[in-house]
């Protein structure tokens, strides 16, 4: 068994790549563990490795004068950070960390730049990616802007499962409250009254979803659109507010 | 600094913070219980469409005594 190829395709991109694609990446191509906390980018750092995540998790965020930090993106199995890369020198736009410990495949940016030259398949891939990203980022602005903290939260839960591919996400009520652009004291709340309703299970550090549709009903629509990959923009308006509460729905186990 | 828990309470049950954070003094802990309710109320667009009448919120020192009281209805958007 190749397992060398195997780990690489636990990352979506990496497993949708035509055969030819895979072999001219092969030989650049390393299989790497990062720890949580690893700085991959700071703003205006060239980008000199493409990150595929196999496991853990990638965040990108923008760093504010005030030291607070804003989320603009998480990455996992189903993205990559430095792709745009691929089409020639690029610097990164934003922080980007390992926000939750995992390995990684690995490639450096000027051998990928000559190998997307070679294969046309590559180029519609950073294409399509790059206009994904786009749509995503949209929709996160209009569900910053938009929506409340508890249904935000809950989106979020459920997007970093759905990218590192487990329901244990392992991330403290802090790092939850900086990417939310909350109080922790908001987060730690809302989560006590989301684990009395048995959704989840949380310590120190490890948040387990026990009740995944009913955060899906908690979350705002953001996360259907953005898992449909659906592309444009949301009106979020008073109508829009069809999903559940986390504070006035509250049942008891 | 101390340690302080804000409690919410809707008239009927508690959410209780186990947590704490660490503030300099009760007026620092007053401004803290003012945001986290604004967060918990508000977003961008306006105020949540929901009954917040019966919500409180309660700032706690470490023995639990309770040092101060608020209404999510005495509280507007930042």
């Amino acid at each position: 068994m190749d397992t060398y190829v195997e780990s690489h395709q636990d990352n979506q991109l990496l497993a949708a790549l035509t055969p030819n694609a895979i072999a001219l990446m092969r030989p650049d191509l390393r299989s790497i563990s990062l720890k949580q906390g690893h700085e991959l980018y700071d703003p205006g750092d060239d980008i000199d490795q493409i990150y595929f995540p196999q496991s853990g998790l990638l965040s990108l965020v923008v760093v504010t004068k005030d030291g607070r930090f804003f989320e603009t993106s998480a990455v996992g199995r189903d993205g990559a950070v430095g792709l745009q890369a691929g089409l020639g020198p690029r610097r990164s736009f934003t922080r980007a960390t390992v926000q939750i410990a995992g390995k990684f495949s690995v490639i450096p940016a000027d051998r990928f730049a000559s190998i997307v030259q070679d294969d046309r398949t590559l180029r519609d891939l950073i294409s399509r990616y790059i206009e994904v990203l786009w749509a995503e980022a949209q929709q996160i602005a209009a569900c910053n802007a938009g929506h409340d903290a508890s249904a935000r939260l809950c989106r979020w839960l459920l997007q970093c499962a759905d990218r590192i591919g487990l329901d244990l996400v392992e991330l403290t009520q802090e790092f939850l409250a900086q990417m939310l652009g909350a109080r922790r004291t908001t987060v730690t709340l809302l989560a006590k009254s989301l684990q009395e309703q048995g959704v989840i299970k949380y310590r120190r550090g490890r948040i387990q979803i026990l009740d995944r549709e009913r955060l899906k009903h908690f979350a705002c629509e953001c996360y259907h659109v953005m898992q449909s990959g659906k592309t444009g923009l949301t009106t979020i308006t008073q109508s829009s507010f069809a999903h559940g509460d986390v504070l006035f729905q509250r049942t008891r186990r | 600094m101390a340690m302080f828990y804000f409690n919410v309470h809707d008239g009927d049950l508690l959410i209780a913070d186990e947590e704490g954070t660490d503030l300099v003094d009760i007026d620092a802990a007053r401004a803290h219980a003012v945001v986290v309710v604004q967060e918990l109320m508000f977003r961008r667009s306006g105020m949540l469409d929901r009954d917040w009448s019966e919500w409180t919120i309660s700032i706690h020192d470490d023995d639990g005594a309770e040092m101060l009281l608020l209404h999510f209805s005495d509280v507007s958007p930042q």
